[in-house]
């Protein structure tokens, strides 16, 4: 009897639950001229700093795009923030409660690998199209439910070993990885292959740890090796840590690392020791074209500083939902935005010039730039000075 | 050459696990207090280290010093807040108890830390810290590392002097053996805990600060601490600063040359590996020491 009334008593806030989410399945992705686009933000936790940059991106896009009228018919995205953390148990309840509102016709996602592919089961499952913003492991899109608009750095990482080999021509070069990582270790793969069959010599590999801080034995073990220079795919703090580390005990060699020591923060951490070190970009105002040119007009006005490949990469993902939005009817929905984000095989006039899409990845190799902070904290791009030895 | 120079850094680590462990002992066997709040306090020793030096513009020596006592107000703080009203409820002496409240402070005291960075990656600006390279024979050493080395040494002295040889050292000492009895000899336990709280703190606050310099850090800088250092006073030992002070420099080393000649994937995994061996063998620490079953 007990047991009855305890099943009639859950019944019927049930039964309420279950039509409120059938009412809200009915109503469609619209709500006054609204097109509700989530996002799940990473404004605290580990990568904070990454995700103000990247948060900075999108809500820029989606200002312009609302001011612009870019959707047409009076209508406008808004922005349903869910704070993640780049955490994935917290990023997954956030995409959970995005899941379960049926007026959310999309979602941006995700700077952490593990995240990304924490969080994709959920939006995929709910049918809910994501975008990933700006996890970097390959193989995360998974096409109709996940695309990808981070630029990919093993591409540009490649494409600037090619450029050190042929321009600086190093006799022989390290490498120093974070080999609990597999970013990490794809992103230091992709750095060998630009190497590969060039004549520079490998000198071999120092692992380092994701929660290793201190570098003085990486730094003393990659010295010995004395290469003419040496390739950091490492996390951010790391990387400018293994710089300062290995410029502070004397090493006069070229320095090659990723686009991770693109941002201002990473320049106030290390200070003019990354003068000189390459790193490869698809987003550099001084060579953009005219919509890039406009966006970091834009971002200067608003932010009071230069846009970097983070804050590219947020617009870029907040501009290509809003275009899905756009192409996909006067009534988006779910479905209708799923189609219309596979349907885009190549958007002109970006901030990045002509991108094309392939398997769901955004590629623009054409627009890969390598740059270089100068002592003075401005960025242009590299030349080399000649490798010297060690 | 090579293991010469890998030899000097991980001593110089070792000095920074050092430093911590000092603190971490003197507040284990003054309040019987596993206190996983101890890393924080190196966090914001090297936060106010840093931002004496960018923000006020002073030296690094005067940075040094202000890490110290910024470690040693958070520990003190962090000890009237948390372990002060357990300690008066008649809790203090529940090791869980405290350890749950420490877990509690570290957690808090590690977001404030994020949301007053930025989570951003921090570095002290180049030339703000005295960097110069000394080369003796081939191996090339950082004054940053000689400070930290001889930072330590005479941290751990001074605190073993204090604990030994001073009236104040008796009488944390004996409120660290029995608070009861300390009481009734006349001792005011009040004093003696916030003393070995300062001191703790200031150790800590300083290997914050060695450990920041010549690198970058976030508002996550005291979590690797904590485990090496934790893992450093288990094997000195939790009831003598030399103890701890030498477990730290026998953690520095390990990790270094471990990475070096074993595997940089298996170095934390060789150092704890120690850890479990000291424990099997000498489950007291390599020095005397009490127990951690003490409740």
């Amino acid at each position: 009897m007990a047991l009855t009334l305890r099943r009639r008593s859950l019944a019927a806030p049930a039964a309420a639950i279950a039509a409120a989410t059938l009412a809200s399945a009915c109503t469609g992705g619209t709500k006054e001229g609204e097109v509700k686009i989530g996002f799940i933000t990473a404004l605290t936790g580990p990568v904070a700093f990454a995700g103000r940059t990247f948060a900075n991106g999108i809500e820029l896009a989606v200002d312009q795009v609302n001011r612009e009228g870019y959707l047409g018919g009076g209508r406008k995205i808004k922005l349903v923030k869910k704070e993640g953390a780049e955490k994935p148990s917290q990023a997954v309840d956030q995409a959970r409660q995005l899941a379960v509102d049926q007026s959310v016709v999309g979602a941006l996602c995700c700077i952490l690998s593990p995240v990304a592919g924490a969080v994709k089961v959920i939006t995929t499952d709910a049918e809910l199209p994501l975008n990933i913003y700006g996890a970097t492991d390959l193989g995360l899109q998974d096409p109709p439910y996940v695309v990808r608009t981070t630029t990919l750095p093993q591409v540009a990482n490649k494409h600037l070993a090619q450029a050190v080999a042929a321009d600086a021509e190093p006799a022989s070069v390290a490498y120093v990885v974070t080999q609990d990582n597999s970013g990490w270790v794809s992103q230091y793969q992709s750095f060998k292959e630009g190497f590969a069959g060039t004549g520079v010599r490998d000198l071999g590999t120092v692992n380092t740890l994701a929660a290793q801080t201190d570098f003085s034995g990486a730094a003393g073990e990659l010295m010995a090796k004395n290469p003419e220079a040496i390739v950091i795919s490492t996390l951010q703090q790391s990387t400018i840590s293994l710089v300062k580390a290995l410029r502070a005990r004397g090493y006069q060699g070229l320095l090659i690392t990723t686009e991770v020591v693109g941002s201002p923060g990473a320049f106030k951490a290390a200070g003019a020791t990354l003068a000189g070190v390459p790193f490869p970009v698809y987003f550099f105002a001084g060579k953009a074209g005219p919509a890039g040119q406009e966006f970091a007009r834009s971002y200067e006005a608003e932010y009071g500083t230069d846009p970097d490949a983070y804050a590219a990469q947020g617009y870029m993902a907040a501009f290509m939902m809003a275009t899905a939005v756009k192409n996909a009817g006067a009534d988006p929905t779910r479905e209708s935005v799923t189609k219309a984000l596979s349907d885009i095989e190549r958007l002109d006039d970006t901030i990045y010039g002509t991108v094309r899409f392939r398997d769901g990845q955004l590629y623009a190799p054409d627009s890969i730039v390598h740059i270089t902070w100068t002592k003075d904290g401005r960025q242009r791009e590299w030349a080399p000075a000649g490798a010297g030895a060690a | 050459m090579l293991f010469l120079q890998q030899l000097v850094n991980g001593i110089s680590l070792g000095a920074v696990y050092a430093l911590f462990a000092v603190g971490f002992g003197v507040v284990f066997s003054t309040m019987r207090i596993l206190n996983l709040a101890q890393g924080v306090y190196a966090t914001w020793g090297a936060l106010f280290a840093y931002w004496t030096i960018t923000e006020a513009g002073l030296p690094f020596a005067v940075a040094v010093l202000a890490g110290a006592l910024a470690g040693a107000v958070t520990a003190v703080a962090v000890d009237q807040i948390a372990f002060q009203p357990l300690r008066s409820r008649g809790g203090g002496e529940q090791l869980l108890g405290t350890i749950i409240t420490s877990v509690a402070l570290w957690i808090s005291l590690r977001e404030a830390a994020s949301l007053a960075t930025g989570a951003a990656p921090l570095g002290f600006p180049p030339g703000t810290v005295p960097n110069d390279l000394l080369q003796v024979g081939g191996v090339r050493v950082l004054m940053t590392q000689i400070l930290a080395i001889v930072c330590a040494v005479a941290v751990t002295a001074a605190i073993h002097l204090i604990l030994h040889r001073t009236r104040l050292g008796s009488a944390i000492r004996a409120v660290g053996h029995d608070r009861g009895a300390a009481m009734l000899g006349g001792v005011d336990p009040r004093v003696a805990i916030l003393t070995a709280a300062a001191l703790a703190g200031a150790a800590t606050g300083l290997a914050g600060v060695f450990f920041a310099a010549g690198q970058t850090f976030t508002f996550g800088l005291g979590d690797g601490l904590l485990l090496h250092g934790f893992a450093a006073v288990v094997i000195g030992g939790m009831g003598d600063v030399r103890g701890a002070a030498f477990g730290g420099f026998l953690i520095g080393v390990v990790q270094v040359l471990s990475a070096q000649y074993i595997s940089a994937s298996f170095q934390d995994a060789i150092t704890f590996g120690l850890l479990l061996a000291v424990l099997v063998a000498r489950p007291r620490g390599l020095f005397r020491t009490v127990e951690l079953g003490r409740a």
